[in-house]
């Protein structure tokens, strides 16, 4: 009788993803191997958000700020080794693409609207055109480091 | 087993390693001295004056290190710019920040020196020279002690 062999799927190649990525989801995964089981969900869904190609650098942000802010005070080593990876690799992006100018994120900020209203009010109060901090264009941009590496 | 150095300088491989160990010493003693000066909060005093027991300690561990390479007959790397370049460790916060993330960069030096230390270490052990072995037992020690002091500051703070 034989036995019926399932035969590999042919996958696209997924896209290789960026040293600074793999060197932080293995951060996270050094994290998952420490945190109490209660915990787990945020730190799997940051090393999802690394490991997946399609992720924007703004869900990527959300994800990070949110184990951050559960678990930073009883891991802080790994969330400062975490940030030292990502700090190169992300950014804000002010203004329209032709007079837009990019600013390191501050991981100070407990969630991603929080930090994206401050960068709105800091861009109003400079910008004499703008009629509202809410017309500020403000987005979480992957950094030159990031894409030129990617 | 002999414990002289008879090899060349340049073909010695521990003169290589204490190089190394020595540009990461250096580095670290001058990211130390940085943190000692801007660290800041209600932690002050006591973190102020425990990074200048570390980079004192640091500033004794370079001058041996500077010693040893010139006691296997080699000449010691220095000036910033050399030392610098010998270097990996990673730099301290350089203008305001939590005086939590000096510890943790500190942290990442002290990791980083003490595998130069043990490179030192196991390269003195395979070409017989028991001093520098010796030595550089001695910096894995004082590096992994630190270790211990720093990451327990950080716990649950």
């Amino acid at each position: 009788m034989s036995i019926p062999i399932s035969r590999p799927t042919s996958f696209a190649p997924t896209r290789r993803l960026a040293g600074w990525r793999m060197d932080a989801a293995r951060l996270a995964a050094e994290l998952l191997r420490s945190v109490s089981p209660k915990a787990a969900d945020e730190v799997l869904d940051l090393r999802s958000a690394l490991l997946e190609p399609g992720v924007t650098p703004a869900m990527l942000l959300r994800v990070f700020l949110a184990a951050k802010n559960r678990l930073e005070k009883e891991h802080y080593l790994l969330f400062f080794r975490l940030r030292r990876v990502l700090e190169p690799n992300l950014g804000l992006r002010l203004g329209r693409e032709a007079a837009s100018r990019i600013l390191p994120v501050d991981f100070q900020y407990r969630s991603l609207p929080q930090m994206l209203r401050r960068a709105r009010q800091n861009l109003f109060e400079h910008d004499l055109a703008l009629t509202s901090p809410d017309a500020a264009a403000v987005t979480v941009v992957w950094s030159l480091a990031a894409v030129t590496e990617e | 087993m002999n414990t002289s150095t008879t090899q060349p300088a340049v073909t010695n491989p521990v003169v290589g390693a204490l190089s190394t160990l020595l540009g990461d010493s250096y580095s670290l003693m001058g990211e130390t001295h940085l943190a000692h000066w801007n660290v800041e909060g209600s932690a002050f005093f006591e973190l102020h004056g425990a990074f200048q027991k570390q980079y004192e300690e640091l500033f004794e561990a370079v001058d041996d290190i500077a010693e040893r390479i010139r006691a296997i007959d080699a000449y010691a790397p220095g000036g910033l710019k050399a030392l610098a370049k010998l270097s990996t460790v990673p730099p301290v916060p350089t203008g305001a920040a939590p005086a939590k993330d000096f510890v943790a960069a500190l942290i990442e030096g002290h990791e980083t020196t003490t595998e130069s230390a043990k490179k030192v270490r196991d390269t003195a052990a395979e070409t017989g020279d028991l001093e520098t072995q010796d030595l550089a037992i001695g910096r894995v020690r004082v590096h992994q002690k630190t270790l211990w002091m720093l990451r327990s500051y950080l716990k649950n703070l």
